[in-house]
């Protein structure tokens, strides 16, 4: 997507896969698509119909990272091996979105670098790269999960008190990032500090409330 | 399992597809979803008023345009969000005529609507859409 000076400000992005070892006219070809607004296609890709699949849990809270994919049976493709990767980006001048996503993307992008966590009962006050920032129960609440920030691939298990210091530097791996690549030391640090259940949530909203302010 | 999915694929693209590396990706970006358009206008009108986002009739239409078209839903039993009974509602009430209503139909899951996390309905999943394929693309 580009904005009105017709600057990209975001991708659409799509995934093909295309099998080239085969001319047959008659083969049929799928077009899927994920429903839901924001949501996108990964999870038909990579829980339904891609060639590999996330492997979780059925009908429990998900386990801690490290996550893992393993060749999908349940595949659409046929072919196994003779598969080839395709991938193509576009852009696309949708004004329309162009406004949040001038405002959003980029302090999504900010907290994929920065992440977070705190330890004690601090709470930083320069915390502007972290407004996005929502933790959200999921089930029986031993589970956390980034909501607003969903895109960065972090779940933190077992975590009891979520606070955010500006702390340069000694980041501990407390979190899985997305991109295992990932190697640079945040700005910030997310530290997971056990506590007992009962005080979770109320410190929670007030510690959310805080960093939001 | 948003989390496990979101990084697992975030590790996928970039190793395997050897794609994004400098790029985020969105997999339920609240920008896009508190900002959707909601506004639909059916048919092919340029009318003013927006109506409520019902997209039946689009679904009616493309069956009326395309005989040939054939519809599964797959549903499942124990979904809170996407319920069956509200498709199974509206499949029998598109008001189409007898001979189109039978290109559609409907398959049932002992699971949500990403029955796919469940194996057993992964390969059931896998075995209705293939079958669907081959029937819907027979001449």
């Amino acid at each position: 997507m580009k904005n009105e000076k017709d600057e990209p400000q975001a991708l659409i992005y799509s995934t093909s896969y295309i099998r080239t070892d085969v001319k047959d006219p008659a083969r049929p070809i799928s077009f899927i698509y994920n429903g839901g607004p924001g949501s996108a296609s990964v999870w038909l890709h990579m829980g339904a119909f891609g060639p590999r699949r996330v492997l979780t849990p059925n009908a429990e809270s998900t386990p801690p990272a490290p996550y893992k994919l393993a060749d999908n049976a349940g595949t659409l493709l046929r072919g196994g091996q003779s598969r080839a990767f395709h991938q193509s980006a576009r852009i696309f001048g949708l004004r329309k979105f162009a406004r949040f996503v001038q405002k959003r993307v980029e302090v999504r992008g900010l907290l994929l670098q920065h992440f977070v966590i705190g330890s004690r009962r601090r709470v930083a006050r320069d915390v502007e790269n972290v407004r996005q920032v929502f933790a959200g129960m999921e089930g029986d609440g031993s589970q956390i999960e980034h909501r607003g920030n969903q895109d960065d691939a972090v779940e933190v298990h077992a975590l009891m008190f979520l606070q955010i210091i500006p702390q340069r530097g000694g980041a501990e791996r407390a979190v899985t990032f997305a991109d295992q690549e990932f190697r640079r030391i945040p700005d910030a640090s997310i530290r997971v500090t056990p506590a007992r259940p009962t005080t979770f949530s109320a410190n929670m909203r007030s510690l959310t409330r805080r960093a939001l302010r | 399992m948003t989390g496990a999915f979101t990084a697992a694929f975030n590790g996928y693209v970039r190793s395997d597809l050897k794609f994004g590396q400098d790029k985020t990706y969105h997999a339920i970006s609240e920008g896009v979803g508190s900002n959707w358009d909601w506004k639909h206008q059916a048919g092919r009108g340029r009318g003013f008023f927006p109506g409520s986002p019902n997209v039946e009739g689009d679904l009616i239409q493309a069956m009326l345009a395309n005989p040939h078209l054939k519809v599964e839903v797959e549903n499942g039993l124990y979904d809170m969000a996407t319920p069956f009974f509200a498709t199974e509602y509206t499949m029998e009430h598109l008001g189409l005529p007898e001979k189109l209503q039978k290109n559609i139909r409907l398959q049932y899951y002992d699971a949500g609507h990403m029955m796919y996390l469940r194996e057993d309905d992964l390969a059931k999943l896998k075995s209705n859409i293939g079958a669907f394929i081959e029937s819907a693309s027979k001449p």
